[in-house]
């Protein structure tokens, strides 16, 4: 009983510690990562919405170029299955990605999904919460594809 | 030395446990933070609740970015969701100085809120910024997103008077 629960309380540790965004690197430059993650957003049936270049309007306006790009891609029937079996996941779509910049790599970014599952606990939320996350898993490799 | 074995085992298991998530669990002060913000605009439609959303993010200091349907450009414009909106504002010297923080805090840059229109009027919701600092453990970020929390709070309010 004892080697079980700590055998638990291990793997509840580890678990702890490993809930982190997801994200992939390759070399590039910010144009031609930005063209490249939209490529395999495609892939997955995912649009690139809209392009918040950070940078960019930061720089405009005389502030240091921070090297931060934000995308966001979207899925209609992500849009239908959230609206349809838990609507509060509506105000976490579409779905973001960032990209940094990181000497003559780009880091690609999502945002904490395991963070979405303690916001959303329930069972509903976590399945679609899953699918997302497989999706981005998906986008992330592609991207990474040398 | 049989009796103290499954005590020192335990120990082990214990310290190498806690050795493993307490960087994790370090990260969560004793400060309790609700994941989500929100307000309700009793009896109001989108539109209306979406005009006074960007004039009260004018009001208090931030620049209205864009609004957008949650299905723009992912269906026809003709068919894009009505009850749904999604409303991007920023502050470009806080963002700034957010950024040289951590490039962590692009995960809540920059600031949406999200409109919902239902039968008591429309909901307003966005993720609570000092909810997603608590859980990176920056404590200079964490005060900043405090602030931020503050003044979502302020423009969630003010809009839905």
């Amino acid at each position: 009983m004892k080697r079980l629960a700590c055998a638990m309380m291990l793997l509840a540790g580890i678990a702890l510690a490993h809930a982190a965004p997801q994200s992939a690197s390759r070399t590039a430059d910010m144009r031609d990562a930005v063209d490249r993650i939209t490529i395999a957003a495609e892939n997955s049936d995912y649009h690139l919405v809209k392009v918040q270049a950070i940078d960019t309007a930061l720089v405009k306006r005389g502030y240091e170029d921070p090297g931060v790009r934000i995308l966001f891609f979207g899925k209609a029937t992500a849009v239908e299955q959230a609206e349809k079996e838990y609507p509060p996941l509506l105000s976490m779509l579409p779905i973001k990605l960032v990209l940094v910049v990181r000497g003559t790599e780009i880091v690609v970014i999502s945002d904490d999904l395991d963070a979405w599952k303690a916001m959303f606990p329930e069972p509903a939320a976590h399945r679609l919460i899953e699918l997302w996350r497989q999706d981005i898993e998906q986008m992330l490799k592609d991207f990474a594809v040398p | 030395m049989n009796k103290t074995k499954p005590h020192l085992l335990w120990a082990i298991c214990l310290w190498i446990g806690l050795s493993i998530s307490l960087p994790v669990q370090a990260q969560e002060p004793e400060q309790v933070e609700p994941p989500m913000l929100n307000a309700l605009l009793k009896g109001g439609t989108i539109e209306q609740a979406t005009e006074a959303v960007i004039r009260s993010i004018n009001s208090h200091n931030y620049s209205f970015v864009r609004q957008q349907s949650i299905d723009s450009r992912l269906v026809p414009q003709a068919w894009e969701a009505k009850s749904v909106r999604i409303v991007y504002f920023c502050n470009f010297d806080t963002m700034s100085k957010a950024l040289a923080l951590d490039t962590r805090a692009s995960e809540f840059l920059p600031c949406r809120i999200t409109l919902i229109e239902t039968r008591d009027g429309v909901e307003l919701m966005a993720v609570n910024p000092a909810w997603v600092s608590l859980r990176m453990g920056n404590y200079r970020l964490h005060e900043y997103c405090l602030k931020l929390k503050v003044d979502y709070q302020a423009i969630m309010d003010e809009a839905t008077l």
